[in-house]
């Protein structure tokens, strides 16, 4: 329990140390924003309509630049080995990655999707459920990026993101349904709940798998 | 203690050595010596836990404090060397005053505080001899940790050596050199 | 019974049993593979009747709906290789899965392609944003993952472990992702077109159509077949069994 604060403790400095960690998605995320009124339409009708899905598929995107944060550096700097040699259980561990990496790389964005209030002129009364579903919807992509980052150690190839943008889609779709429902007055409950049960049944295999792929680079 | 029997490892279908055998007896220290791609470090590699995929046999008791370094030290370029031994995962909770201390010994006292990214490239290899001197494993796997240091910080891993072997530790360490000392060798070059 | 059939799985692990057997069924399933594809499509295109609604338009589902079976078909065989591979690290698993990959890949390119052809001139698109049609750009892209990941790893049998990895995490999340659309095409796209209308088929349609599923079914065995041969020649160069054999020739 000491050894699993420890590692959680030094998460959180090597990621407020290193400040692209969350200022690069942050950044990504703005200057998407500011984008799509300029390149589809600066009427607010229009820009209401897609906020949504435009909100959700920047996140998604944004994820894409950081994905590769979660174990590329352990893996370069020998920390990696280091944990295998511990003996200690290295799923608890890798959650602690996923954890601080959702912190550090999700949270700034999930606060900043505030913003589209006055950018993409967002209606308020979405705030709530566009929140909660991010919360809820992007710990999954973050488990999707771990999996994803273990398997792509070392290269610089395509494979991750086509490995994770598709597993991404169903929460994709629930996260900008449960937005849309709650826009037109449909009760979105279920759509949050489905998000969480993804999470929750997905967690275990992913973590599994996750640490499976990265214990393949050391064999 | 450690022992191993018919120890082999292969990659895919190639063996990179084969039919490893030996047990630390009266002996406390082990020399490993090789070529170039003889295994020295998968071998120490597989000791440490980092490769399972071994064949043989490799008997490990339970209750063995393991402290392995390897070409890769893990540290990290952001933290100070000061926060890079206060959170090495290789060691115990230790007390500030201890890392000062190790840290004056090895001149870095200067440097505790600033970020690693800073520090040249054997400054940074004394930080992982702070972790060594720190450690209270019982059992050590060292690749080449003398490749690359200055006079004096050779004079002082030596000295390092001599207590943990005195205070009973076993070491295993990987060298380029096979002349002198007189340390037992593994000749990884005698099981290609 | 049980003892024959473990018999039969060591058998299949075995590669020089494997590289023999395939050896001698690959130009016997060859040629009925192909004959069947000839005369399917022959009939298929000139000799069975043309559709009351769709016109001729219809007979590309002759290689429509054979390619979109079979891409889905090698994607659960090759999950169940996924699993063997990752329990009883069976080697000839890791080499299905390499080597059915690529054609499951074609084939739903194939089935994506066709599709879109079929689609144009009779709902006037090209593609179509529902349930089926999104789930099989999904198969295709972790197709694409896989072929990918190969090149990813140094060591082979990394390599097929992490592609079963992928494949399993894939089998999971295909029936989700099917799922999540539909209830997403609930609200975006009343259904205003109905792909599944065409179960009225007449019986001198069908039997050619299940001639050439069966025949693209023969032909994915004998590509696979031989991709498989391919790795395993690649794989198994440096072995005694292999030198003597290529030595025999």
């Amino acid at each position: 329990m000491i050894y699993l604060i420890k590692i959680l403790k030094k998460e959180f400095l090597i990621y407020s140390r290193k400040s692209s960690s969350f200022i690069s998605p942050v950044v990504f995320f703005l200057i998407s924003i500011s984008l799509y009124p300029i390149g589809i339409s600066n009427d607010p009708d229009i820009l209401k309509n897609l906020a949504p899905g435009l909100i959700w598929i920047t996140v998604l995107l944004s994820t894409l630049i950081s994905f590769q944060n979660i174990f590329s550096e352990d893996y370069e700097d020998g920390s990696i080995e280091l944990l295998l040699a511990s003996r200690q259980n290295l799923s608890l561990i890798v959650l602690i990655k996923i954890f601080v990496n959702w912190i550090f790389s999700c949270l700034p964005i999930i606060i900043l999707s505030v913003s589209s209030v006055f950018l993409l002129y967002f209606p308020q009364e979405g705030l709530k459920p566009l929140i909660i579903s991010l919360l809820i919807g992007t710990p999954t992509i973050c488990l999707f990026g771990a999996l994803a980052g273990a398997l792509s150690l070392g290269k610089n190839s395509i494979t991750g993101p086509a490995l994770m943008l598709p597993l991404s889609l169903p929460v994709l779709i629930l996260g900008t349904q449960a937005i849309n429902y709650s826009l037109n007055g449909i009760n979105f409950s279920s759509n949050i709940l489905l998000l969480t049960a993804i999470l929750v049944f997905l967690l275990p295999i992913i973590l599994f798998a996750s640490v499976g792929a990265l214990k393949l680079h050391f064999n | 203690m450690l022992k191993t029997a018919n120890l082999s490892y292969k990659f895919d279908d190639k063996y990179i050595f084969s039919n490893l055998s030996f047990e630390f007896a009266n002996d406390s220290v082990f020399k490993l010596v090789g070529d170039n791609g003889s295994g020295k470090s998968t071998l120490l590699k597989i000791l440490s836990g980092i490769y399972k995929n071994y064949e043989g046999e490799l008997s490990f008791p339970d209750d063995n404090l393991v402290f392995y370094s390897g070409h890769k030290t893990g540290l990290k370029n952001n933290l100070s060397p000061r926060e890079n031994i206060y959170f090495d995962i290789r060691l115990p909770e230790i007390p500030h005053s201890q890392i000062n201390s190790v840290l004056e010994q090895l001149d870095l006292i200067d440097h505790a505080d600033i970020q690693s990214a800073y520090l040249s490239e054997g400054q940074k290899r004394k930080i992982n001899i702070a972790s060594f001197m720190l450690s209270t494993a019982n059992l050590y796997l060292l690749d080449e940790p003398f490749n690359n240091l200055d006079r004096k910080t050779t004079d002082l891993l030596q000295e390092i050596f001599d207590m943990k072997i005195n205070a009973g530790a076993k070491i295993i360490f990987s060298s380029h050199d096979r002349s002198s000392d007189d340390f037992p060798l593994i000749d990884m070059n005698l099981f290609n | 019974m049980f003892q024959a059939l473990k018999n039969f799985y060591h058998k299949l692990g075995s590669f020089p049993w494997f590289y023999k057997i395939s050896g001698k069924v690959i130009p016997i399933v060859g040629f009925f593979s192909i004959l069947l594809i000839v005369i399917s499509s022959i009939w298929g295109l000139f000799f069975s009747p043309t559709d009351a609604v769709q016109g001729d338009v219809y007979r590309i589902i002759y290689f429509h709906v054979p390619a979109v079976s079979v891409s889905q078909v090698i994607y659960y065989s090759m999950s169940v290789a996924a699993a063997v591979f990752l329990i009883w690290r069976m080697k000839m698993a890791g080499v299905y899965i390499k080597s059915l990959a690529p054609i499951g890949a074609a084939f739903t390119f194939i089935g994506l392609l066709s599709g879109a052809i079929w689609g144009q001139p009779t709902w006037g698109t090209w593609w179509v944003w529902d349930a089926r049609l999104t789930s099989t750009l999904v198969l295709f892209l972790f197709y694409l993952a896989i072929i990918g990941m190969q090149s990813t790893f140094a060591s082979r049998k990394s390599a097929d472990t992490a592609v079963s990895i992928i494949t399993l995490v894939g089998v999971v999340n295909l029936p989700i992702v099917k799922k999540s659309v539909d209830w997403w095409n609930t609200l975006h796209q009343p259904a205003s077109i109905s792909i599944s209308g065409e179960s009225s088929i007449s019986s001198e349609m069908l039997i050619p159509l299940l001639l050439s599923i069966l025949g693209v079914y023969l032909f994915v065995f004998f590509t696979g077949l031989l991709f498989m041969r391919a790795e395993i020649s690649s794989r198994e160069q440096n072995k005694e069994w292999f030198k003597k054999l290529s030595s025999n020739n």
